[in-house]
């Protein structure tokens, strides 16, 4: 109820006139209300508290080349670790065919484990292959997710900007690198820094389109049917979106349902095997 | 059901605290010694024993006086619990809820890092931690092992050996510059054998021959018979200071537990109370894998 009341004094007081001050009143109470539609402030003290993520779901999904991108794929797993305070992100992703494929990013780093997940931290435990030109497009994905919009206009402080769009709530922010590590979110961004995002809100302040337009191109994220995706003896008030649709240059390149989510901060890690960071340092 | 649950574990929470693990200090946020007390405390004589090494002896953890154990939440006028529950709303669900999600915010320099063939197994135990599948040996009421346990409540301290004293368990840490044993000799116990050497006025404390069923942490964060933990302790005037680093074959680096002060009580008078003991009862009564 909360959440709705400050969306509708937010929207009331963008169709009016505003001084710089009450600009800067408005974008906290914003700020306030992404995050805390999406349940992401706990404790007396309303924390950030979402730290790593698991979800689990299924779609389809198109390669993205340089210039154009590939057939669409039936994806029968996609399961996804999200963690903001590395940052990193691995996807693990099954096609219908039964070919597996598991991408990596963490901080300044990506790779491809193969056959397992943690590939090549261990002898005999799979391998990794670097893929150090997808560490952008990796880092933009994950900044770019529900949560990572949040953090990332939150570190932006002074630079954001709030807008009216056909009615609905508009935050523009440039990613910027904002390095925290010991909290729940280390903002890296790499390659992207300065890159803007724009992101519009749903009725209840949680993010439905995110677009970036990053190398030339124009990618944009939709979110749809948020809710708490944990399973049913194991909920934890913290949202997120059951459908996921991304777009570069207008063709969609990924269509997600999310079936499941573990937002309890699930032990998630993503240390840089050996042989990606010896091609890294070179 | 749940919140029925919760609201009767109330108290059993409250005098939970007073139990002092290491997770239920951080879960609960068991007061820290101020700064000014720590400051005043460190200029105090740091008293040596005979052969010249300090002494670690006394009650390392602020005791209450007897009769004066009414729970700070209860108001004398009404005869009512304030609400203890540090949730935002106050209600039941939350507090686990926000309890559970605020308790797994752990940077990730202070996670041990498991090799990965270990990973699945961490994340089904802390998920399944409170369930008859993979339950936190902590929760049943078995002993915390090392350095779970933390740093003791009360040290009594001969030539020979050092006695460390928790509320329910006492370990023996030997200083007269005995070996461990051969590891053909091993037992595999919860608390390990400990033997002590003394760096300057540090001691180092040296502990091997654990049975790998104790937790390094509430997040279901397993550990190997092969552990071997070394702890620093060191007093300075009237304040001591612990920390531990944890070595096993199923991590990738070594996991390091951060500092942990202590004050003496310096009361003469000052009493450690019986504490309850540890009965399980809510394994059977759970219906929900949250838990905070």
């Amino acid at each position: 109820m909360r959440t709705y009341a400050v969306a509708i004094g937010v929207a009331l007081t963008l169709a009016a006139p505003t001084d710089g001050a009450q600009q800067a009143t408005d974008l906290k109470k914003v700020l306030y209300s992404m995050a805390n539609s999406l349940g992401m402030l706990r404790t007396l003290r309303e924390l950030d508290s979402v730290m790593t993520v698991e979800l689990w779901g299924s779609g389809t999904v198109r390669e993205v080349g340089p210039k154009s991108v590939g057939p669409a794929v039936q994806v029968k797993s996609y399961y996804v670790q999200l963690a903001y305070d590395f940052p990193g992100m691995r996807v693990d992703m099954t096609r219908a065919s039964g070919e597996r494929e598991i991408q990596v990013v963490s901080g300044k780093f990506a790779w491809n484990e193969i056959e397992k997940i943690g590939g090549g931290l261990e002898p005999g435990w799979g391998s990794a292959v670097p893929a150090m030109d997808a560490v952008a497009d990796r880092l933009l994905r994950l900044w770019t997710t529900p949560f990572g919009v949040v953090k990332a206009a939150t570190a932006a402080g002074e630079r954001v900007k709030l807008t009216v769009e056909n009615g609905a709530t508009v935050v523009t922010f440039p990613l910027i690198s904002a390095p925290q590590p010991g909290e729940t979110v280390n903002m890296v961004v790499g390659e992207l820094e300065g890159t803007p995002v724009k992101v519009t809100l749903d009725a209840n302040s949680r993010p439905a389109r995110v677009e970036v337009r990053y190398r030339d191109r124009m990618y944009v994220t939709s979110y749809s049917g948020y809710g708490d995706l944990n399973e049913s003896d194991y909920k934890a008030d913290i949202y997120f979106p059951a459908r996921v649709v991304r777009t570069v240059d207008g063709q969609t390149v990924l269509d997600l349902t999310i079936e499941k989510t573990n937002t309890y901060n699930p032990y998630v890690i993503m240390p840089v095997p050996p042989n990606v960071q010896k091609v890294a340092g070179k | 059901m749940k919140q029925r649950f919760v609201m009767g574990s109330v108290g059993a929470a409250a005098a939970a605290i007073l139990l002092t693990s290491a997770d239920l200090s951080a879960q609960f946020g068991q007061a820290a010694p101020s700064a000014a007390a720590l400051k005043e405390a460190a200029a105090a004589p740091t008293p040596k024993r005979p052969n010249g090494v300090p002494d670690f002896g006394g009650i390392w953890v602020a005791t209450r006086r007897r009769g004066d154990n009414v729970p700070a939440a209860l108001d004398r006028d009404t005869g009512s619990f304030s609400n203890l529950l540090r949730s935002r709303t106050g209600s039941p669900v939350d507090f686990e809820r926000d309890s559970g999600v605020r308790q797994r915010v752990v940077p990730r320099e202070a996670r041990p890092w498991y090799k990965p063939q270990y990973w699945e197994r961490v994340q089904f135990n802390d998920v399944h931690g409170h369930s008859l599948l993979a339950p936190d040996p902590e929760f049943q009421c078995m002993p915390e092992g090392v350095p779970r346990i933390g740093p003791p409540q009360e040290i009594l301290q001969t030539d020979r050996q050092m006695v460390f004293l928790y509320p329910l368990h006492l370990r023996r840490i030997y200083i007269d510059g005995r070996p461990h044993p051969p590891e053909d000799q091993w037992l595999g116990t919860w608390f390990g054998h400990s033997v002590g050497n003394w760096e300057g006025d540090t001691l180092v404390i040296s502990t091997v021959d654990f049975n790998g069923l104790e937790w390094l942490g509430w997040p279901g964060w397993i550990t190997s018979p092969d552990k071997r933990v070394t702890e620093r302790m060191r007093r300075v005037g009237n304040t001591l200071t612990w920390e531990a680093t944890v070595e096993d074959s199923i991590l990738m680096r070594p996991w390091q537990t951060g500092p942990q002060r202590r004050l003496l009580n310096t009361d003469p008078q000052a009493e450690i109370e019986e504490p309850l003991p540890c009965v399980e009862r809510d394994l059977g009564h759970i219906v929900t894998r949250e838990r905070g």
